[in-house]
């Protein structure tokens, strides 16, 4: 994180309108990565270990500040879901992985519009971070090509 | 109208383009015609301007950004380049994705090159709907030839096509479906399929290494970081313009920016223009600016094929199918980074990794509609803040979109998918048989059941002969002014039918000629 030459708090409020994600966020977004991109299949590298949490951060961090107060909300959005659905008075960062999975179902199955469409971008956002990895490209073979029909294709 | 040759490709397309460093105070300029935005429309209108001999300003909010600078990252690329992040949509009764692009060349940088003629009958349909009949297919022609000659459009080239543009031919073929490859200003394509994140081989003539270099050489005057706020005016007449300078860094406004001309001509896209004309005292008497915003809305499906397609590879719109073009219907091939396209896989963590690892084997296809059954408005919102954009998804749009929807599924089958992801809420998401299409006929889809994306926006500052309902007359200048002239998306009335670039750029390079009679 940079250096601010103020406060320690001033220092803070001025990183969070910067972008960067508190400490609490940073658990919610950590959470939800966890779920929605594991370990394992058909692509082994996990979510987390991609370094989409890093990655969602410096996006935050770049997007214009209505942009990103939508993605902070939607975070507080899915954080609270688990006490809004009446499934659990605990937060969803601290419901364990299948309860959590439970949580992010509802939402994807969600008969409001407006749940839907925040779990798909939600899902969109961390996918776009997870396919910045190098690793995750290799294994879809979708390394980029600048002039894939005279080169030699690679095995 | 004079002969034009094809642009001349550069190293450094950019050159002499005033970037914010450039900036020590306020700027302050003079000319005889300034054009907010370097989009299709501006860059159009500099360039034949500046070559017919008038001094020209050009004015764009964004940065210039250059082939050693495009990453093929979708999300950098959508921070970078798109307004709001890539993260623009639409409110009402659909939550509509559309994309702005904010940089020297406007969307010319990141779309797909579609440069196609819309049809006369489309100009039929403009005068009886909004009495534009002084604007005729047959009067267009000219302008069509002129930039198709300088951009070098020219029908995608077989060997860029690559597998997933060849799976649609061959569906479109098996069902006896007209289709083609795609017109494309892209001379230099090699098929990397890069488009959507900025040309790293420089084989697209986006109008940042074309119009804007031209406009440059004839002496035009370019200054990016600049964001334009309002049209400064008296009476009927616009006398210039002014904003701020923007630090790309910090996107703080730090330089006042005035700029004062004999002719304004706005070709800020859509989005932008008409909230310009409502912080304005000029252009906006009847308070049309902003209503009667149009998109193409669009759905795509995920063929899945027994084969090796590699997505990836191929022009990333190379064909495309105008065989239902009358009935407000359009198909197309679709490629943009894999995290943009796995919005169609269903479910999450490892299903939807196991989904995301069969995207060598998949190719999406896509279907818009017309919007004649769609509006919606955009409206400036104060401190700066981006404008709100509302839009309501008509049911006979939403009808029509389902046909199409069933379209690309019987497409994608007769090419030979195994599968095909509707990506439709609460339906199956795997299609394999026709029965399962036949059945998605029967369904009755609602306008929130598809993932939607407003492929093309325009309409917001129409042209039309009713000074009551319309912003512009067909010569592009806004009613009740004497010298403010619009030259974007926004102008086009109606649905042009087909991907609408080559009609601004010919709708500007109209504009443009005009005005040189009558400056």
């Amino acid at each position: 994180m940079q250096n601010h030459p103020f406060s320690p708090l001033l220092s803070a409020a001025l990183s969070k309108w910067k972008g960067a994600l508190d400490r609490h966020e940073k658990q919610i977004v950590t959470a939800c990565t966890e779920v929605l991109l594991p370990a394992g299949g058909a692509i082994a590298v996990s979510g987390l270990d991609a370094k989409v949490v890093e990655t969602f951060e410096q996006l935050l961090a770049n997007v214009p500040p209505m942009t990103r107060m939508l993605l902070r909300a939607m975070l507080q959005f899915v954080e609270r879901s688990p006490w809004a659905y009446g499934y659990s008075p605990r937060p969803f960062s601290r419901l364990d992985l299948s309860q959590r999975h439970k949580v992010l179902e509802r939402l994807m199955n969600s008969r409001f519009y407006l749940v839907r469409t925040a779990f798909l971008g939600l899902r969109t956002v961390l996918t776009v971070a997870y396919f910045r990895d190098e690793n995750v490209m290799q294994a879809l073979g979708a390394t980029p090509n600048l002039d894939p029909f005279t080169q030699e294709k690679t095995p | 109208m004079k002969k034009v040759s094809r642009y001349e490709p550069s190293d450094h397309p950019h050159e002499s383009v005033k970037v914010f460093a450039d900036y020590q105070g306020d700027i302050v300029d003079r000319c005889d015609v300034v054009v907010v935005g370097s989009g299709p429309g501006g860059a159009v209108v500099a360039k034949e301007l500046a070559e017919a001999g008038f001094d020209i300003v050009l004015l764009e909010e964004g940065l210039a950004w250059d082939a050693p600078d495009f990453v093929p990252d979708a999300g950098a690329a959508m921070v970078r380049m798109l307004r709001e992040g890539g993260m623009r949509a639409t409110r009402g009764n659909v939550f509509m994705p559309t994309m702005q692009a904010i940089a020297l060349g406007g969307g010319s940088v990141v779309n797909s090159a579609i440069c196609a003629r819309s049809p006369a009958w489309v100009f039929d349909r403009w005068a009886s709907l909004h009495g534009t009949e002084l604007l005729t297919g047959a009067s267009l022609d000219g302008h069509y030839q002129r930039v198709e000659s300088f951009l070098g459009v020219e029908p995608t080239l077989e060997k860029v096509l690559g597998e997933r543009n060849l799976a649609f031919k061959r569906g479109c073929d098996a069902l006896g479906m007209s289709s083609a490859p795609c017109p494309r200003n892209a001379p230099g394509c090699k098929g990397s399929a890069e488009c959507f994140t900025g040309c790293r081989n420089r084989g697209k003539a986006s109008m940042d290494v074309s119009y804007v270099p031209a406009a440059i050489r004839a002496g035009a005057r370019v200054y990016t970081s600049v964001r334009v706020d309002t049209v400064m005016a008296s009476g009927r007449r616009a006398r210039g313009v002014q904003g701020k300078a923007v630090d790309p860094r910090s996107k703080k406004a730090v330089y006042d920016v005035r700029v004062q001309a004999r002719v304004v001509v706005l070709s800020a896209g859509c989005m932008a223009t008409p909230v310009i004309l409502q912080r304005s005292e000029i252009g906006n008497e009847n308070g049309q600016a902003g209503r009667h915003l149009r998109f193409h809305p669009g759905t795509a499906v995920l063929a899945v094929f027994p084969d090796l397609i590699r997505p990836w590879e191929g022009a990333t719109q190379g064909y495309h199918s105008l065989h239902e073009l009358e009935d407000g219907l359009k198909y197309e091939v679709l490629w943009s980074p894999p995290p943009i396209i796995a919005t169609r896989f269903p479910g999450m963590g490892v299903q939807f990794k196991d989904q995301l690892a069969r995207f060598e084997r998949s190719a999406p296809f896509d279907a818009y509609v017309d919007g004649a059954d769609s509006e919606g408005s955009v409206t400036g919102r104060p401190f700066g803040l981006e404008p709100d954009i509302r839009f309501t998804f008509g049911a006979k749009d939403v009808k029509k979109l389902h046909r199409g929807l069933c379209r690309l599924v019987e497409i994608s089958l007769a090419a030979g998918a195994v599968e095909v992801l509707p990506g439709l809420f609460g339906y199956k998401p795997v299609l394999r048989s026709q029965a399962d299409l036949d059945e998605l006929r029967a369904y009755r889809m609602k306008p929130t059941d598809p993932v939607i994306a407003g492929t093309h926006a325009f309409g917001s500052t129409r042209m039309g002969n009713n000074v009551k309902t319309s912003v512009v007359d067909v010569d592009g200048r806004c009613h009740q002014t004497d010298n403010l002239y619009i030259a974007d998306s926004g102008v086009i009335p109606s649905s042009p039918a087909v991907n609408p670039m080559l009609t601004i750029m010919a709708l500007a390079s109209r504009t443009a000629h005009i005005l040189a009679a009558r400056i």
